[in-house]
């Protein structure tokens, strides 16, 4: 077992945000989290990192990563496990980046944060990675400020960097709802395609039920924090049990009498 | 900013420096009594009339008004700003004079200010809402309610008087005298521009980078020197140059305290003596130097912050 995450409950200041939350992931598994904004989804991925916003905190449960309790980590075991053993990929990964310093110089610094590599093979390496992810002028590239590229590439560049170390497990919030449909097709595909390579397990936080039923084996429905239905992806999709996955099926654009995923 | 901006800024700045020499230029010609024999009179002299006719005539203050104010601005264009009435010397020497006692005060000012409050700052925003953070608001409140002057007096009490550490008399420049009157000006800049930094940094952490910096593993002092700091720092930088153009212009208070020879004494003398010529030359002196610096600080922008320099999105 990768991660297991057990009736884990936070709340910010006083407010209990979410409620007995139960997870499971074996190594190289996809699980999917859908549910409206407000549900609690990205919360709980941020409490699997360590990074809950101001205020927000633990209040109950336990979480498991390869075996290690997670509640007991230092600050030190948190930035160890951050960006090696378990990367994020946000909605706008290019907003999570520096807006005044080169693309180059913050692949470099946090490749460096986390290998003995010197600053000009770091700068090799990124180049390379960011190669993987088919991403053209790679030179050019390092040298950009986050603000002079479009979303797609943004988006490519995070995962980009969220893959650098291979990581057990990726942890995705949102991260094709920023872009295009056919943007989201090709990012969803790479992403898929590189985790898949490195099995690496992916936790997807979602509101679209389409890009959780392409992509995951296992699927989590949350509604005002708590679990409405959990189980198998096809199960779900093809025989709903709640009311509310129901409606968020019903959501899915249908185009000549068929729901597609995209 | 790219070259044709700057060229376009400072050909604004021409147009504008052409309306502040009109403005000051007509303060003199309206302002009540005659130059020329405020000039002449030393003491209780009496002056003959063929002596002001023909001063009035050497200095051309007979001419219309056009006509004297383009022999204004010609002559500032050579660097000529006229006689000072009270000083008995050309403007500019004045001003020259009064300069490195200025300069130095508003340096050591600015530096003392900077090393209190940027540390303080960071503490405060980083250990928000705990004792520390307290404890800095609450200093920084006391610094900006007590009055400059008040504070001026009290340490000139205290480290001059009973303590002997400093002298009290100015009227030079020199290294014993700066210290009261720099870290009075750096106690009340200080207490503002410790909520500044304070509120920049909390606004930065608050921003999606941080986060996006602490899930890729990076430890905190490095986002806070390397990520936070610098756009921090963005929004401040108009206000200091502001401050610095305030401590330029001469700090009368201040200078008046501690008999400080800088501008703003100067200044305040002038103004007392109707030393018209030399209230020009200071009004003028101000003007130029908010220009500079407002020009400089947009400069340093678009080398600062990479959005402008390549025109994108702020």
């Amino acid at each position: 077992m990768l991660l297991e995450v057990s009736e884990l409950s936070i709340a910010y200041a006083n407010d209990t945000i979410v409620k007995n939350m139960n997870l499971s992931l074996e190594e190289g598994e996809v699980v999917a989290i859908v549910g409206e904004s407000g549900s609690g989804k990205t919360t709980v991925i941020r409490a699997i990192l360590g990074c809950l916003p101001h205020g927000g905190h633990i209040t109950g449960g336990e979480m498991f990563f390869e075996g290690k309790n997670l509640l007991e980590n230092t600050v030190e075991d948190w930035r160890k496990l951050c960006g090696r053993k378990a990367a994020m990929v946000f909605q706008d990964s290019g907003s999570m980046l520096d807006p005044i310093k080169r693309i180059g110089s913050q692949f470099i610094e946090y490749i460096c944060e986390h290998s003995s590599l010197t600053k000009s093979e770091a700068a090799k390496a990124a180049e390379e990675m960011l190669n993987k992810m088919h991403l053209p002028h790679t030179e050019n590239l390092m040298k950009s400020y986050p603000f002079e590229l479009s979303g797609g590439m943004r988006q490519r560049i995070g995962i980009a960097m969220a893959m650098f170390f291979k990581p057990r497990l990726l942890l995705a919030d949102e991260p094709t709802s920023a872009l295009d449909v056919t943007t989201q097709a090709q990012v969803v595909t790479e992403m898929l395609e590189i985790c898949r390579r490195d099995q690496t397990a992916i936790i997807l936080v979602t509101h679209n039920i389409g890009v959780a039923a392409y992509m995951s084996e296992k699927l989590i429905v949350m509604r005002s924090g708590s679990i409405v239905e959990a189980g198998k992806t096809d199960e779900i999709i093809t025989n709903p049990q709640s009311q509310y996955t129901k409606e968020l099926l019903e959501a899915v654009p249908e185009i000549g009498g068929k729901r597609y995923a995209f | 900013m790219k070259k044709k901006e700057i060229m376009h800024r400072v050909i604004q700045l021409m147009i504008t420096l052409v309306g502040v020499t009109f403005l000051t230029f007509c303060l003199t010609y309206l302002s009540p009594g005659d130059p020329v024999e405020m000039l002449l009179e030393v003491g209780d002299t009496i002056v003959s009339q063929e002596t002001i006719a023909e001063t009035r005539a050497q200095l051309g203050l007979d001419k219309p008004f056009h006509v004297q104010y383009i022999r204004w601005i010609t002559g500032i264009a050579h660097g000529d700003m006229g006689l000072s009435y009270s000083a008995k010397m050309p403007v500019a020497d004045r001003l020259w004079q009064c300069l490195p006692g200025t300069l130095s005060l508003a340096v050591s000012a600015i530096i003392i200010m900077l090393l209190i409050s940027v540390p303080c700052g960071i503490i405060s925003a980083v250990y928000r809402n705990h004792k520390i953070d307290y404890f800095i608001r609450g200093l920084s409140f006391l610094g900006i309610s007590m009055p400059s002057f008040w504070v001026g007096l009290i340490l000139l009490y205290i480290f001059g008087l009973k303590l002997g550490l400093f002298p009290i008399a100015g009227g030079v420049v020199s290294l014993d005298r700066i210290v009261l009157p720099a870290v009075t000006l750096a106690i009340a800049m200080s207490a503002k521009y410790t909520r500044q930094v304070r509120t920049a940094v909390l606004e930065e952490l608050g921003q999606d980078y941080v986060v996006g910096a602490r899930t890729r593993g990076i430890p905190m002092r490095k986002i806070l020197w390397h990520h936070v700091l610098p756009n921090a720092c963005l929004p401040l930088i108009t206000l200091l140059g502001l401050s610095i153009g305030w401590l330029l212009g001469g700090v009368a208070v201040i200078e008046m305290v501690f008999s400080w020879p800088g501008l703003g004494k100067m200044a305040v003398h002038a103004i007392e003596m109707r030393d018209y010529p030399l209230v020009q030359g200071f009004v003028l002196w101000i003007a130029l130097l908010y220009m500079g610096i407002n020009l400089l600080v947009d400069i340093s922008y678009t080398y600062l912050d990479p959005r402008l320099k390549k025109g994108g999105v702020q």
